[in-house]
């Protein structure tokens, strides 16, 4: 049921030329962010999220969810120009993308990749609107002991699904919780696990994690490459290998765009599933939709610079991007790092984000659901008319991003609290990220899990004083608990075997 | 595709044929600690470590008004980490190891902990120095140094990534010292 009136709020607040100025900010920061190799969406928003303090719920939005899908269709960008994906999510693009761009057919192949991803972005983003609705429902009449086996369950299917290690994964998800143990428990608020040090008593914020984790870290990992001569050389190559982008070449017809309907659905469809599921993420969603319409359509000889390839993979990345929040509406529970960041974005806000969002925040949902669908507009808009000018950011020398991006992480984490300590810990947290990335520890689950570990705590205790002290019938005290419980150990077990992430990277090559 | 790069068959260097010479012998010393079980090993014992600094603290056995012992959850999740390095250290992929690990250089942590060192060092001389200095300073050597050419040009960078970054912090009405040069100049009050 549409509540009018708060639509109308909504509208009101995401229509102002301010939001809107925002949201185009947001896109074309994205979109560069995406182009530029090495750069991701994950550390741009991890930089902005200090900036939002001072924003509007709906600019905040605007901002993050821009950035967002920017980044995610930005990576094909430098993907087709130079064969160098700018983000993971990229990298089936590459495969026909860089043919395509050798032929002179450059401009017809990154209006693929824009048109893809924009068609399938929209069409999960109306799917989102119609599913965390109904989830959210569903999910009003769980009790503590279903919230504690759902979040248990959100921890061991990223700990499963994300990277190629589950052991990894899972370490990773235990360090998260680790983390979010420190400060003070978050029922009596008794300081504990604060090594000894005062200002740890107020906890570890998310801001100076996520900008440790991934903007640091990233730029550490660059720093020691470049140090080490590597990444010097590869930019090199990068440079000879690109030669200059004709403009001039012919653009995508309608025709070509429409005979590409069959991958740009499966794209789609994979896409949005694999969204939904907690720790997969875009990357998965690209290679997979790669690799299913490669073996259903082999006549179209998928692989040897088709647009069909740049559909299936730009649309099956794009299509993560809504339903990646439908379990962080719906259940409160953030299944990607970016759905953890925006989480938090709206927390900084004061909005909670979960099923009582629907009832408690009604315009800020229906503010979030415009800004979804709007932001593919101007997506489109600004990789038709500027992808030429983007693709020239994948040539920006890695020499200066390092500095710029490390201090922009330094003043960042400071900026939050106007906290010298915090700076510290950006700094910690870069150096264990550093590391963490080095032995392929997925980070995805150490920053849900981060962010889970309160409200577990919460929900066992809860539990448990329903249950007076009693363990079993507070883990277990209705046949929905069970159930989860049940799914919990299965899907872990099996999907720790599968291990789906070096499968569906397989299917792609 | 980097899946190619964590293929077991190309990266485990555990595998090589062991030669008969000291040198031979320090790398297969080195190579067991970078498989999965080496760094898995090392793991259990800073966990371990940590976990018996929680256990043995005086406030990790404290009893709660609900009945919850305070340690309970930081334990849980120690005990999480000993299981995940136990899993490194047991299961298929034990013998594995990654290619960056292999490729890791005791330099690269003295790059690391230098380049950290720098930013923090950098961040506190702000008070003293400035926060425009400081940034432009940070942003212009660090890119001369890491071999950006012209240098004129990454100073011209630097002085700008500075100035934006100072107009973003008065806007976000951030506490930030201008340093001693700017209040002798402006005289007191400004910052």
């Amino acid at each position: 049921m549409v509540d009018v009136a708060s639509l109308m709020e909504a509208l009101s607040i995401v229509f102002t030329l301010k939001t809107m100025l925002w949201l185009l900010l947001g896109v074309a920061v994205g979109v560069g962010v995406g182009a530029m190799p090495g750069m991701s969406p994950a550390p741009a928003i991890a930089l902005l999220l200090p900036l939002t303090f001072t924003l509007s719920l709906p600019a905040t939005l605007g901002l993050l969810i821009g950035v967002y899908k920017g980044g995610v269709y930005g990576g094909s960008i430098s993907a087709i120009s130079f064969a160098t994906p700018g983000t993971a999510e990229s990298g089936a693009t590459v495969i026909d993308g860089y043919k395509l761009m050798q032929r002179g057919q450059g401009k017809k192949a990154l209006h693929m990749a824009l048109y893809a991803s924009v068609t399938s972005d929209f069409l999960s983003d109306v799917l989102t609107i119609l599913l965390a609705p109904t989830l959210a429902l569903v999910a009003l009449n769980f009790g503590p002991s279903e919230r504690l086996w759902l979040m248990v369950l959100a921890i061991a299917l990223l700990g499963a699904l994300s990277g190629d290690h589950f052991a990894k994964g899972f370490l990773s998800a235990a360090i998260g919780l680790f983390i979010g143990t420190i400060g003070s428990d978050p029922v009596s608020m008794v300081s504990r696990n604060t090594f000894g040090q005062w200002w740890l008593a107020g906890g570890i914020h998310l801001i100076p994690l996520i900008i440790g984790l991934f903007a640091v870290a990233t730029m550490l990992e660059k720093l020691v490459e470049i140090i080490r001569e590597r990444a010097l050389e590869a930019h090199e190559k990068v440079v000879s290998k690109a030669g200059p982008l004709s403009v001039d070449s012919e653009g995508l017809t309608f025709a070509e765009y429409k005979s590409c309907w069959k991958e740009m659905a499966i794209g789609t469809g994979i896409g949005s599933f694999v969204g939904i599921l907690p720790g997969l993420g875009a990357t998965v969603g690209a290679f997979l939709s790669y690799g299913v319409a490669k073996q259903l359509s082999p006549e179209k000889k998928i692989g040897s610079g088709r647009l069909e390839g740049i559909a299936a993979a730009e649309a099956g990345n794009n299509a993560t991007c809504g339903p990646t929040l439908v379990p962080l509406l719906a259940f409160g529970i953030p299944g990607s790092t970016i759905a953890a960041m925006l989480g938090g974005a709206l927390a900084i806000q004061g909005v909670v984000a979960g099923p009582r969002m629907f009832e408690l925040y009604p315009a800020a949902i229906y503010a979030l659901f415009l800004i979804l669908i709007i932001a593919n507009f101007f997506n489109l808009f600004v990789g038709r008319f500027f992808a030429g000018i983007y693709a020239k950011l994948g040539l920006l020398p890695v020499t200066l991003l390092v500095p710029v991006v490390l201090v922009m992480a330094l003043i960042g984490g400071y900026a939050y609290e106007n906290n010298p300590f915090d700076v510290g810990l950006v700094l910690i947290f870069g150096v264990m990220g550093y590391f963490l990335r080095m032995f392929k520890v997925p980070e995805a689950p150490l920053i849900i899990t981060f962010l889970l570990a309160p409200m577990a705590e919460e929900s066992l205790r809860r539990a448990l004083l329903i249950n007076r002290g009693e363990l079993v019938p507070a883990l277990f005290g209705s046949w929905l608990a069970i159930v989860l419980a049940l799914l919990t150990l299965s899907l872990t077990v099996l999907l720790a075997r599968s291990q789906i992430n070096r499968r569906v990277q397989n299917l792609g090559g | 595709m980097p899946d190619s790069l964590n293929d077991p068959d190309t990266q485990s260097l555990s595998q090589k044929p062991p030669e008969p010479d000291q040198p031979a012998a320090d790398e297969m010393k080195v190579s067991f600690l970078r498989t999965n079980r080496g760094i898995g090993i090392g793991l259990l014992v800073i966990v371990g470590i940590l976990a018996a600094s929680i256990y043995f603290s005086d406030w990790a056995g404290r009893i709660l008004r609900d009945g919850f012992m305070l340690g309970g959850f930081p334990l849980l999740a120690t005990g999480f980490m000993a299981v995940a390095s136990l899993i490194l250290v047991f299961d298929g992929q034990a013998r594995q190891v990654d290619p960056d690990v292999a490729r890791f250089r005791l330099v690269s942590l003295v790059i690391v902990l230098a380049a950290v060192a720098v930013l923090g060092v950098g961040f506190l001389s702000i008070p003293i120095i400035g926060f425009v200095p400081m940034i432009f300073l940070l942003v212009g050597f660090g890119a001369v140094t890491l071999g950006y050419r012209p240098v004129w040009l990454a100073f011209v960078v630097a002085i700008i990534v500075a100035l934006v970054m100072r107009t973003i912090m008065y806007w976000l009405d951030a506490d930030i010292d201008d340093g001693l040069l700017l209040k002798l100049i402006m005289g007191d009050g400004n910052g």
